[in-house]
């Protein structure tokens, strides 16, 4: 899980233009936002992930990436209900499928995807809360 | 302070400093986009933009009807064929040199308006077209249509085209 997060964030560190676009398409926010949250939410993505592999804030990092995916599942699951078809920005985020019914099917992976990370992460958390009482 | 949200807190605000330090050290402003503005009717009668601006269903008509500008789709050829507004030019950004660009905009001068569209939506290559054409390309007028196609068509204004056969 941690190499996933390193890998996603790698893309969005280098163009956090693209990345910005791609939260204006969720039209979840104001561009104001989506400018700060495209320099920040990478970098959070990066340290989960050092976190995770390192063991560095190791039970900060799983609580934060759970509460990530929450929120990533949240906001694809939104934009598909209400009939978009983006391009989820959750890896390389120049993907630009032309296709409206690609992205859509693409968005649905994304959301399922997100479930199995986030079941995972569930799994780490588990552990921890067994080691602690233990 | 329970030691996990400081963790947490920790990990938000060290990720802040470096992205937001970063793009401030790099000097990299073209990070930070501002909102587009929808055009006014002044500054449709005033043939100089300081940049491209949004467009709304009405106005492209009312522009369309009086013949004030030139209609750009910015979709792929083969949508195109498919289906496109009434008049208008294709050219399609990501396949399109500048010598062609400048090729099919023959006989357009730099000041007159350009209205720009794909397909509505998130599709963003009328944009990418946009700024091209006012940044490097020098023309001043530029206004990007954000519903498209798909609306212009559903409002049944005039398009023209070879609809695919879906049966």
């Amino acid at each position: 899980m941690g190499a996933v997060f390193i890998y996603a964030s790698y893309s969005k560190i280098l163009d956090p233009a693209s990345f910005s676009e791609n939260i204006h398409y969720y039209g979840v926010t104001s561009i104001y936002i989506e400018n700060l949250i495209s320099l920040i939410l990478p970098w959070i993505e990066l340290f989960i992930g050092i976190g995770l592999i390192s063991g560095f804030k190791y039970e900060a990092s799983v609580d934060l990436s759970i509460y990530m995916m929450i929120l990533f599942i949240f906001l694809i699951t939104q934009a598909y209900l209400r009939g978009k078809s983006i391009d989820c920005g959750c890896f390389f985020s120049d993907i630009n499928f032309e296709d409206a019914a690609t992205k859509r099917f693409d968005m649905l992976k994304r959301i399922l995807e997100d479930i199995v990370f986030m079941n995972l992460l569930f799994t780490l958390k588990y552990n921890i809360n067994k080691e602690k009482s233990t | 302070m329970n030691y996990k949200l400081k963790d947490i807190l920790i990990i938000i605000s060290i990720s802040t400093l470096i992205g937001i330090g970063r793009s401030v050290i790099l000097g990299d402003i073209s990070i930070i986009k501002y909102p587009i503005k929808t055009i006014t009717s002044e500054e449709l009668l005033d043939n100089t933009l300081d940049g491209p601006r949004n467009i709304k269903l009405d106005q492209c008509k009312d522009m369309f009807d009086n013949k004030q500008g030139f209609f750009i789709d910015a979709r792929d050829s083969l949508v195109f064929i498919e289906g496109h507004i009434l008049g208008a030019i294709n050219i399609h950004f990501e396949s399109t040199s500048d010598d062609r660009i400048i090729e099919k905009l023959d006989g357009i001068s730099n000041d007159d308006f350009l209205i720009i569209y794909c397909s509505g939506g998130d599709c963003d290559v009328s944009k990418e077209l946009g700024n091209h054409l006012f940044e490097y390309l020098s023309y001043t007028n530029i206004l990007l249509y954000e519903g498209g196609f798909p609306e212009w068509q559903e409002k049944g204004y005039p398009v023209d085209g070879y609809p695919a056969d879906n049966e």
